[in-house]
Formats: structure tokens, C-alpha cells, sequence
């Protein structure tokens, strides 16, 4: 019993530790893959290379003045970054980083939880986190939060749906909610290859989903200012980045494990495997930052209910047809 | 929650019990909080939180299927809808306070609220303690393969008429706000 407890705590420690520091170091990955993109060097000021950019943004962040606005719905702006980054930790728990090794003579499993419902709970826990984003939008009593706010929850609501119905696909073909088992059943084949139209479907939306570019209207610099969080400043801002880019991970964590076969590979370690894998889904998310233009709202709202939507249940449709026919 | 602990014999059964009677005070603290709170968006609020106790409550009775379900769709659709309506009210504080058109509600509500709490108990009074068997209990449950697969079972084979029309009423009533929206009909 206590060992169970230790080992833990250990886990939970590492595995904490080890997504914060990758968060930080995609902040700067980002800045600096953009930088090169549009040609030119990005952040290179603080340390070699710019490496502690981060580590001068968390001490800036840390020291700037925490302001409430007179007006605003004071306990519910304090406790909405902290929905907004919680679902975004909780995630993480059910993430298969790798298999079952064995270190100092004890098997440990490189996850903190394989539950029978692993897909089902990582959807219920970041519907949750629509919430940070509605509540700071409505408590910071300004228009462009509010506005900022409605127009983040409109789309978040209408994703999730093309995002749920996605992965009905993969459920089927793997027989099961265990997020251990989905990987175990593309040994062979990865999903994204039977499911390549799933697969389309659900990046699309799970980059709506983070309200990232190209779909950022929520906080539209240029009409909204930022949007919902306007009015935040210093750490209360800072959680609500933080939110985002572990939510990236955790994004990555799930297309990887979901559609690319998880921690399977050739040669290297299944967990080398996944941080490849994982890495390149966040690439391929900066990339697309960098590549597209912001949609218009109605541009959003069209492709998600009237081209994701119908195309995701399709999905399911052939899924059924061709499992039928060839299973 | 008590007749389960009775039931199966396990490890942890005080654990059980004393996560049980935290889940459940903080369920009646959110859900007075939900009634007396004066801002609509704070009882949004409680309510959430109501659900999600409810879901750890399932999940102590070992039904994740419908704890995850249970969050998902309340806390993570219709109160996200709920919520979005509130904000789009925008009421003012004065009409917030204005609760002199309902003075004989409070009433009412306390003394209704007192008749169903009777009720209920006189009900369940035969099986609040004992824990009537029911048709599935864990054991059964694990038969299925997990409680994932045992209600598809039977969500899919006994209650399958029963499922497909409550899909046809929300298709109405999907169709139904789409027309109710549609400035012009041609």
C-alpha cells in the first residue's frame, strides 16, 4: 500500500514536472519555429539561443501588478483561470506516455491511470474547461471579454461535437474507451490510416477547440482586443497561457495516442516514440498557426456544422460499412 | 450508498462510507447554495458543482460510465447553455434583488419542497437501509465486460424502442428551433 502511494507520487511528480517544463519550452518553440517562418530569428536576447526566454517571461509575469477591475464579479474572476488550467492538469492523468517498464526492480507503468472510460473522461474533463473561458469573459464586466467570452463557448460547443463523433470512429475499431488498449490495437496499422478522414476531422476541431489560429476569433487582437481576458493581468494571466499550451500537449497526447499508434515504433523506446510523435503533432499545430489566416465567425460556424459535423458521421458510416464488410 | 457498502464486501468499505458522507455534504451545501444565491450565474455555479459531486458519487458506486456521461452532458453541455443564456440576459442588480412579486413563493417552495421530502422517504423507507437487490448488481455487472457494456446492452436490446424515439423527439425539437428561428418561412 504505501509503496503504491510513493510510487505514486513519484509519477504524479515527474509526470507534472516534465509536461510544465515542456509547456514552457513550447512557448518559446512556438515563438521561435514562427520567427522562422515569417523570417526572422524570433526571441534571442535571454541566454543562447534565446533558451531562457521562458524563465524571464515567468519571472516578468510573476512581478507584474495582479489588477481586479472595480466592476467585475470579483470571486468569479479569481476562480476562472483556475478552471480554465484545472480540466487542463486533469487531463494529463490518463495520457499513455509508455508501457509497462520495469525501474529499480519494480514494474511501473509510464501513465498515472489506465480507467476502462479513458477517452470518455478526457472528453468530460475538457468540457470543463469552457468554463474558465465563459466566466472570465462574463465576471471581468468589459465588451470585449464578454464578447469574447460568448463567442469562445459558441465554438467550443460546436466542436466538440464534430470532435466526439470523430473518434466513434476509433472506438470501433479498437473495441474499447481504455486509452492502453487503443494503442495496443495499432500494433499493426495506425488509425490514422483506416481513419484518415477521423483523423482530419478531429485535429480541425481540436485546434478550434484550443482557440488557435485559425480559429482565434475568441481573442481577435484586432476587433476584441484579447478577448476574454482582457482584463486579466500578471499570474491570473499567465494560468490562463499556461491552460493553453498544456492543453496543447495534452491535444498532442491524445491525437498521438488516438490515431498514430501511440507509443509503437521501431528501434527507439515506445517512450521516445511517443515524445517523437507527440512533438510533431505540436509542430504541425505551430505550423498551422503560421500558415492560415483567421476564419470570419460565420466561416466558423459554417465549416463546423456543416462540413465537419456531416463529414464526421459519415466517418462512422463507412467505419460501420467497412467493418462490416472486411471485419 | 450505505445497502452497496453492505452488499460487496471489499477493502476500503470505511474509505467508501467517509468519501460517501463528504460527496453528499458537499452536495447539499452546493445545492442550498443553488437555491439561496442571489446572482443567477453563482447558482449556475453550485449546480456544476452539484454535478460533479453527483458523478463522484457514481463513480463510488462504481458506475464511471455514467459518472463521465454525467459531466459531459450536464455539466459540460446544458449548463454551458444555461450559462451562455444568463450572460446574454445580463439582468441588473435591482431586478435581481426585486423579489417582492414573489412573496408567497418562498412559502410555498419551502413547505412543497417538505411534502416531497416526506414523500421520498416513505417511499424509500422500506429500502433505505436494507438495499433491495436490483437486477444489476456488480457482479452481473462485471459479466458484461464492464459497466460501459452493460448498459449498451441494454440500452441497445430491451430499451431500444424507448431509445430510438427519444432520438426522434429531440430531432423534432431540434427541427422545431429551426423553424422557430427562421425569420421567414417560404
Amino acid at each position: 500500500m504505501t509503496e503504491f502511494v510513493i510510487i505514486m507520487l513519484v509519477k504524479m511528480f515527474v509526470i507534472f514536472g516534465a509536461v510544465m517544463l515542456t509547456m514552457t519550452y513550447i512557448t518559446l518553440a512556438e515563438r521561435k519555429i514562427l520567427g522562422y517562418m515569417q523570417i526572422r530569428p524570433g526571441p534571442n536576447r535571454v541566454g543562447p539561443w534565446g533558451l531562457l526566454q521562458p524563465i524571464a517571461d515567468g519571472i516578468k509575469l510573476f512581478l507584474k501588478e495582479d489588477i481586479i477591475p472595480d466592476n467585475a464579479s470579483k470571486a468569479v474572476f479569481v476562480i476562472a483561470p483556475a478552471m480554465a488550467l484545472i480540466p487542463a492538469v486533469m487531463t494529463i492523468a490518463v495520457v499513455p506516455f509508455g508501457p509497462e517498464v520495469s525501474i529499480l526492480g519494480r514494474n511501473v507503468t509510464l501513465f498515472m491511470a489506465d480507467i476502462n472510460i479513458g477517452i470518455l473522461y478526457i472528453f468530460a474533463v475538457s468540457s470543463i474547461g469552457v468554463y474558465g473561458i465563459v466566466l472570465a469573459g462574463w465576471s471581468s464586466e468589459s465588451k470585449y471579454s464578454l464578447l469574447g467570452g460568448l463567442r469562445s463557448s459558441a465554438q467550443m460547443i460546436s466542436y466538440e461535437l464534430s470532435m466526439g463523433f470523430a473518434i466513434v470512429g476509433v472506438i470501433m475499431m479498437s473495441q474499447s474507451l481504455s486509452m492502453v488498449k487503443l494503442i495496443e490495437a495499432q500494433k499493426g496499422v495506425w488509425f490514422i490510416i483506416p481513419q484518415f478522414l477521423g483523423f482530419a476531422i478531429y485535429i480541425t476541431a481540436a485546434i478550434a477547440e484550443l482557440n488557435r489560429t485559425p480559429f482565434d476569433l475568441p481573442e481577435g487582437e484586432s476587433e476584441l482586443v484579447s478577448g476574454y481576458f482582457t482584463e486579466y493581468s500578471s499570474m491570473k494571466y499567465a494560468m490562463f497561457m499556461l491552460a493553453e499550451y498544456i492543453n496543447i500537449i495534452t491535444v498532442s497526447g491524445i491525437v498521438t495516442t488516438l490515431y498514430l499508434g501511440g507509443w509503437h515504433g521501431p528501434v527507439l523506446p515506445p517512450l521516445a516514440w511517443f515524445v517523437i510523435k507527440l512533438l510533431i503533432v505540436v509542430f504541425f499545430m505551430i505550423w498551422v498557426r503560421a500558415t492560415l489566416p483567421r476564419l470570419r465567425y460565420d466561416q466558423l460556424m459554417t465549416l463546423g456544422w456543416k462540413i465537419l459535423l456531416p463529414a464526421s458521421i459519415v466517418n462512422i458510416l463507412l467505419t460501420a460499412v467497412f467493418m462490416t464488410v472486411f471485419g | 450508498m450505505i445497502s452497496i457498502s453492505k452488499n460487496f464486501k471489499k477493502p476500503g468499505l470505511k474509505m467508501e462510507l467517509f468519501l460517501f458522507y463528504i460527496f453528499g455534504g458537499i452536495a447539499i451545501i452546493a445545492s442550498l447554495g443553488l437555491v439561496a444565491g442571489k446572482n443567477p450565474v453563482h447558482s449556475a455555479l453550485f449546480m456544476v458543482v452539484v454535478f460533479f459531486v453527483v458523478a463522484a458519487l457514481f463513480v463510488l458506486l462504481g458506475a464511471e460510465f455514467l459518472a463521465a456521461a454525467q459531466i459531459l452532458v450536464y455539466a459540460g453541455a446544458i449548463m454551458v447553455l444555461f450559462l451562455f443564456v444568463i450572460m446574454l440576459l445580463r439582468l441588473q442588480k435591482e431586478e435581481l434583488r426585486n423579489t417582492s412579486r414573489h412573496a408567497f413563493q418562498k412559502f410555498f417552495g419551502i413547505a412543497l419542497s417538505l411534502v416531497f421530502a416526506f414523500q421520498v422517504t416513505m417511499i424509500f423507507r422500506g429500502s433505505f437501509f436494507k438495499g433491495a437487490r436490483g437486477n444489476f448488481p456488480p457482479d452481473a455487472v462485471k459479466g458484461f465486460g464492464g459497466n460501459t457494456e452493460a448498459v449498451a446492452a441494454v440500452l441497445f436490446t430491451d430499451y431500444l424502442f424507448p431509445f430510438e424515439l427519444t432520438s426522434a423527439i429531440l430531432l423534432m425539437a431540434m427541427v422545431g428551433a429551426v423553424v422557430l428561428t427562421k425569420k421567414e418561412l417560404k
